[in-house]
């Protein structure tokens, strides 16, 4: 059978991840391509020419922004094409700076409701003083019912430097905020309840069997997270579970660093109307996307008092430790980088989520 | 409670129980007390996946009459929507117009009224837990003179499969497949939602005809854990009969309004084809003479073309507990929950899928 | 098989009644539990009450080997 581009490539579980593998990877990828959401590059100083920018290297981060529909509670495509870019910089320890931005139209979108997601876009840009650098718009026949548009974001921006913001400090190729990436041993500290984005966005394109008001966790990380960076908290590496979710993003680090994870059920923060909308639909939390929570890598001698500075901000309230870094696992054994403790004290495989989250009845 | 479960399991050499529930077997996993379960215990995880052991064939002759009638929608549980039929075809890949995924059959009450220019097939599948919501549609149906809805009734019942499983560990002579009778499951977990409808009486011959205890469960680990510790406890008395663990809802009789709506409504099929079990008799719903005018088999001809199992797939076994999912060469190469190639890797309930979840046995301690 | 879920009925008319769980509200069809009042916790599937929730003492079994609830309390201690 032929293959062709399906939905599944699309949800960020291990069928994106094949994807970019066997064909992106495999034709584009190059020395200083980075493995995480966010790369460093050096700057013209660090290479012998003029500083330009007072910094030796820059932080550069895009994503390309699909969301149905495009206006959902708690958020839209505008907000979202930012504040995705912002986690993402934040991954590497980056302050948002520069934007250059392209936007996909589709046929029959209203103007009001463009109007209204440039707007959204602009308040979340100038919220962290986001300066737009470029810009580009395309119109592109609509798909059957839908007249929607992509953006696709790319921001820039210095590394956050503890010692002392306004001076230089850090290599061509790492941020001066210094990630050791995670640690055999690490605590997981999530900021906040897992899944509202994704059970947001699917209350808004389908009908569900119930009405909610739960709204998408959609939102800016670095007021939470850039206090921590600027005190030097001991923080070995961050990812933001967005599609996939949190097991999708396991999977992924778990290959990428050659770890492995144990998870405990009782900890998982959720909200009890996004755990009885989940249980209802009969979706899994670990597997739906978020917007708004960072997961973080701390020793284990330090997560107490991350967790307990994170419960300081509103948006990090909910903030715990969800589980540990664990060795990467014998070849012989079965394939299983990411193990759940459950409530009852047994233990599970987490699978890699595989297609995308549809409602089931058995 | 895994000391008090390894206390009552001491005795026992091996104790082989077989949870007919795909629920169950989701929940044995996903609650981790499959881990928990002393060694001596094998868990067979029966064909109660309504999914699973749908043939294809239904689907595929659907996916056709989608193609013949423009203005024909499909509506359909989520479970089905990405089973795939010849060629993998699933019906999400089928464009918004022609398929339409509900929650509740409820939902195609509105749909009807707001396009009456469209007409909805309702692919109606489940055990007994789900057919009464079938009925209390086609009495919605017929009460509000809906006349563009009609329902393709692939209900299939649970007794006949649980017979269909013990019986082929007759040791007969006639397939070399057949388990003997001392590979026979000792005791039943029986399903609990079922239940809540048909009551527990129907699974009373099979007791006695087996002489096992079967006894009926909710579907948190903690019920799980419970049924375990009443069948070993069941099994060291030498007990054998019908238990009720799932009290909280469950009673003897089951739920007296639904049995006299689907005895209205439908008939039993004198045969019907499950996946990875074979021809049945006596083992599923048709819609009744009195309600022809909604059942799509009537209202259309349903072209059933021939949708080959794959040459290695072991489905047919494993549903009967006489293989284990890594006895399959296909499990987790060539068959995935992404392209699944037989029943037990199509929905999440499924043997095959709920293996990969599965904490390997040396983790086990 | 057969996902379904406790929910609370918080509202009542006729055939038709609103479910509450965790702050979520829903439609239920209740024709297949006539009696169901508000305040009580009913099993749920793809939108139809199915059973009342009741407490520990309200089923027992079939009635051929002795009694399932005796059992199933014993079991539970045992297990706790």
């Amino acid at each position: 059978m032929k293959e062709v581009v399906t939905s599944a490539h699309g949800t960020g579980g291990k069928s994106s991840f094949d994807l970019v593998q066997k064909i992106f990877k495999r034709h584009l990828a190059g020395p200083l391509l980075s493995p995480d959401d966010a790369a460093s590059f050096p700057t013209p100083l660090s290479v012998g020419g003029e500083a330009a920018t007072g910094v030796e290297s820059l932080l550069v981060t895009t994503d390309t922004h699909v969301v149905d529909p495009i206006i959902f509670p708690g958020g839209d495509i505008g907000k979202l094409a930012i504040t995705g870019v912002v986690n993402d910089l934040l991954t590497r320890g980056g302050r948002p700076q520069f934007l250059s931005l392209g936007f996909v139209l589709e046929e029959g979108l209203p103007l009001s409701s463009l109007s209204q997601i440039v707007a959204s876009l602009a308040k979340e840009m100038n919220r962290h003083e986001i300066q737009l650098l470029c810009a580009d718009t395309k119109v592109v026949t609509a798909r059957e019912g839908k007249a929607g548009l992509m953006i696709a974001s790319t921001l820039f921006g210095e590394p956050i430097n503890p010692n002392n913001p306004n001076s230089q400090v850090g290599g061509c190729s790492t941020s001066a905020v210094a990630m050791s990436g995670p640690q055999v041993g690490d605590h997981l500290i999530l900021t906040g309840p897992l899944g509202s984005h994704g059970l947001a966005v699917l209350q808004a394109r389908e009908t569900l069997p119930f009405q909610s008001t739960i709204s998408s966790d959609c939102a800016s990380l670095f007021p939470l997270l850039a206090p921590l960076l600027y005190e030097n908290a001991k923080i070995n590496y961050m990812r933001d579970p967005t599609r996939g979710g949190l097991a999708g993003i396991l999977h992924e680090l778990a290959l990428q660093f050659k770890i492995s994870f144990e998870l405990d059920e009782s900890s998982l923060p959720a909200q009890p109307a996004v755990r009885a909308g989940l249980e209802l639909l009969g979706l899994d939390l670990l597997e739906v996307a978020n917007e708004g929570v960072m997961l973080l890598f701390v020793p284990e001698a330090e997560s107490a008092a991350v967790v307990e500075r994170l419960r300081m901000h509103p948006l990090g309230q909910a903030a715990v430790v969800v589980g540990k870094v664990r060795p990467s696992r014998p070849a012989s054994a079965v394939q299983a980088p990411l193990v759940m403790v459950t409530a009852l004290g047994g233990r599970r495989v987490v699978p890699w989520p595989e297609a995308l989250n549809l409602p089931r009845i058995c | 409670m895994n000391e008090a479960l390894r206390t009552l399991s001491k005795g026992f050499s091996s104790v082989r129980i077989m949870e007919f529930c795909g629920g169950h077997t989701h929940a044995l996993v996903r609650s981790g007390l499959l881990s928990l379960l002393p060694k001596q215990l094998r868990m067979i995880h029966g064909p109660g996946c309504p999914v699973c052991v749908l043939p294809p064939h239904h689907l595929q002759a659907v996916m056709d009459l989608l193609g013949e009638h423009p203005s024909l929608t499909a509506v359909v549980y989520g479970d089905l929507m990405r089973i795939p039929t010849l060629g993998g075809q699933t019906l999400a890949q089928m464009p918004p117009s022609s398929v339409k995924m509900i929650y509740s059959p409820m939902e195609i009450l509105k749909l009807a009224e707001e396009h009456p220019e469209r007409q909805f097939l309702f692919l109606a599948i489940g055990f007994e837990t789900t057919a009464p919501a079938t009925a209390v549609l086609l009495k919605e149906l017929r009460r509000r003179n809906t006349k563009n809805v009609f329902v393709l009734c692939l209900h299939v019942l649970t007794p006949p499969a649980v017979q269909a499983v013990m019986d082929s560990f007759c040791g007969g002579a006639d397939g070399t497949d057949l388990g003997s009778p001392g590979d026979r499951p000792e005791a039943i977990i029986g399903p609990g939602h079922v239940s809540l409808v048909t009551g527990i009486s129907c699974f009373e011959a099979m007791a006695q005809r087996f002489k096992i205890p079967i006894v009926i469960s909710g579907f948190e680990g903690s019920d799980l854990a419970e049924a375990v510790a009443m069948i070993l406890r069941l099994l060291q008395q030498g007990q054998t009969g019908v238990f009720n663990q799932y009290t909280r809802a469950l009673r003897p009789e089951g739920n007296r309004q639904a049995q006299s709506l689907l005895a209205e409504v439908m008939t039993v099929r004198s045969s019907f084809v499950w996946r990875g079990l074979g021809e049945l008799p006596r083992s599923a719903l048709a819609l009744n003479a009195e309600w022809s005018e909604f059942d799509a088999e009537k209202r259309f001809e349903l072209k059933y073309r021939s949708v080959p199992e794959h040459p290695l797939c072991q489905c047919g076994a494993i549903l009967r507990g006489q293989k284990r999912p890594d006895d399959c060469r296909l499990f987790n190469k060539a068959c995935l929950p992404t392209r699944p190639l037989g029943a037990c890797m199509v929905s999440s309930e499924g043997a095959c899928h709920a293996y990969l979840q599965r904490v390997e046995e040396e983790a086990r301690t | 098989m057969c996902h379904a879920i406790p929910v609370k009925l918080i509202e009542k008319s006729g055939d038709i009644g609103v479910g509450e769980r965790g702050g979520l509200r829903m439609e239920i069809n209740l024709s297949l539990i006539p009696d169901a009042r508000v305040g009580d916790e009913l099993i749920v599937h793809v939108g139809i009450a199915l059973a009342k929730l009741e407490g520990e003492s309200s089923a027992g079994n079939s009635g051929s080997a002795g009694n399932s609830n005796e059992d199933s309390e014993v079991t539970g201690r045992l297990l706790q």
